[in-house]
């Protein structure tokens, strides 16, 4: 093929279907002449065409694998992208989530819920539910509790949780590891991220949806809320007075209307009565 | 699957929904397996290498940035894998990697309905497999990429790293090695100064380029 060269640069432009029509008919006429070149020709464009339509149809076992090999990962991983449901509170959500949460909550129940306490019970009443579905769908969950499966959780049970990986939450905080930070933005929408970063421990928020602190005491505020008792009525029948986000859950803080305070969990219909009285939650306020 | 279609999927992927990830594996998967196929020369590696590639893209899949398409993406993640997976067998005394002899993993119907033809297009799949395998896995990862897979130059370069002409340059050479391993392999092409009508089997040229 001496002297072939040029047109051996025009077979490879031709099978890539980038070659003028002048060119590909002063090629087609070389080929007429030239056994190499059309040999090269013939046997390259032969297996360009095999590469091109001879495929394999994948196996059915391809896709199933792969989506196995996803669940057992994140089955593996602690269920980090969903939450968990509020009647296992056993593993930690991030302070990440929890600010999450304290963003959503803070946009969008608390205004509602304040409409509800300013005006009747069968406003608060239907509030709470709709915030309380929110919440859940901003973090994913097909666990969404509703208002007719009453539960209460464990606080004391939940801050021992807490403690027990709170160092390790921190740095997960940190380095957004598990996109814990990334669905916050998705459900937050235009929610300020600085009041996410700076809610390290348990942040509380008023009626208004303004911050108004953050609880850091855990044993006083275990010791606050253990060994309530149920309280007559559903939230319905208390004005809320504070929501305190703990491990991705919302807690309604309310007077009893005698000083003393009662918590309900977000859309939840069961009310628990403290052994001690509002001002001590107050003074844990920081 | 549209683009925006892809798009959302990804998107619902990373906000946490794990089984969204499953329509983009259907949407990609032909060309993923036949490119760990080509490369690999076997069905059963180039299953186990899609299904690696796709883990990997799951788990890193925001890294993910759309500059480029998302199946040019996938290709990069399965070329190496399947690199991986020549390197590792090409460490060991006798390689793990087996090329498939038998036509019948690729058996298309054959539309001419004469049985020579049949036959003679089932030993040039054939020989098609066997020759690319005989390419350093670098030029065939290029050349499936660009004829299989269809990508641009361009694209091929941003998957591997290297130039544009120099991936222009790899495929240029990786086709006339495998024409010349069709020429004197097997009885396809009349011309070729090499063309004996005998032919080896396992294949001829099993030299490097």
């Amino acid at each position: 093929m001496a002297g072939c060269e040029r047109y051996e640069q025009m077979i490879w432009a031709l099978l890539d279907g980038d070659l003028a029509p002048e060119r590909e008919a002063e090629l087609r006429a070389h080929l007429e002449q030239c056994p190499d070149c059309r040999g090269l020709y013939e046997a390259a464009a032969a297996a360009a065409q095999v590469l091109r339509e001879d495929l394999a149809e994948p196996p059915a076992a391809l896709a199933e694998g792969v989506m196995a090999r996803v669940a057992a990962y994140e089955a593996e991983r602690g269920e980090p992208r969903p939450v968990q449901p509020v009647k296992r509170l056993r593993r930690w959500l991030p302070v990440a989530a929890a600010a999450c949460l304290a963003v959503v909550i803070a946009g969008v129940a608390l205004p509602r819920l304040k409409m509800g306490s300013a005006g009747s019970g069968a406003s608060a009443d239907t509030a709470a539910p709709q915030a309380a579905s929110y919440v859940m769908d901003a973090e994913g969950s097909e666990n969404a509790r509703s208002a007719d499966t009453p539960e209460t959780v464990s606080l004391t049970e939940a801050m021992d949780a807490v403690a027990e990986e709170s160092a390790e939450a921190k740095e997960d905080f940190a380095s957004d590891e598990d996109g814990a930070l990334s669905d916050c933005a998705d459900a937050g929408g235009e929610a300020p991220m600085e009041s996410a970063a700076t809610a390290l421990g348990y942040p509380v928020y008023d009626a208004d949806g303004q911050a108004v602190g953050a609880v850091t005491d855990r044993e006083r505020l275990a010791a606050l809320l253990e060994g309530g008792t149920a309280a007559a009525g559903t939230p319905a029948d208390y004005a809320p007075l504070y929501t305190l986000i703990l491990d991705g859950t919302a807690y309604v803080l309310a007077d009893d209307g005698d000083g003393g305070l009662v918590w309900w969990i977000e859309g939840d219909d069961a009310v628990t009565l403290s052994p001690a009285p509002l001002s001590e939650l107050l003074a844990l306020i920081g | 699957m549209t683009r925006e279609e892809e798009t959302a999927a990804i998107g619902r992927v990373l906000s946490g929904d794990a089984n969204a990830f499953e329509a983009l594996v259907k949407a990609h998967e032909k060309g993923v397996y036949n490119l760990a196929l080509r490369m690999l020369g076997n069905e059963q590696d180039a299953l186990d290498a899609s299904q690696e590639a796709f883990f990997r893209a799951y788990r890193s899949l925001d890294a993910f940035r759309g500059d480029s398409r998302f199946s040019v993406w996938l290709y990069r993640v399965t070329g190496n894998v399947c690199l991986d997976m020549l390197r590792r067998a090409g460490r060991r005394p006798e390689s793990s990697l087996t090329v498939d002899d038998e036509g019948g993993e690729m058996a298309l119907p054959d539309e001419s309905g004469d049985p020579q033809k049949a036959l003679e297009r089932s030993e040039l799949r054939a020989a098609v497999r066997r020759g690319l395998m005989t390419l350093e896995p670098a030029f065939r990862q290029a050349l499936v990429l660009r004829d299989l897979n269809g990508l641009t130059y361009d694209e091929i370069a941003q998957i591997t790293g290297l130039e544009s002409g120099t991936v222009k340059s790899r495929i240029f050479r990786a086709r006339r090695k495998l024409a010349a391993y069709l020429q004197s392999g097997g009885n396809f092409f009349d011309a070729g100064p090499s063309n004996d009508r005998t032919k080896e089997k396992g294949g001829g040229d099993r030299g490097r380029m």
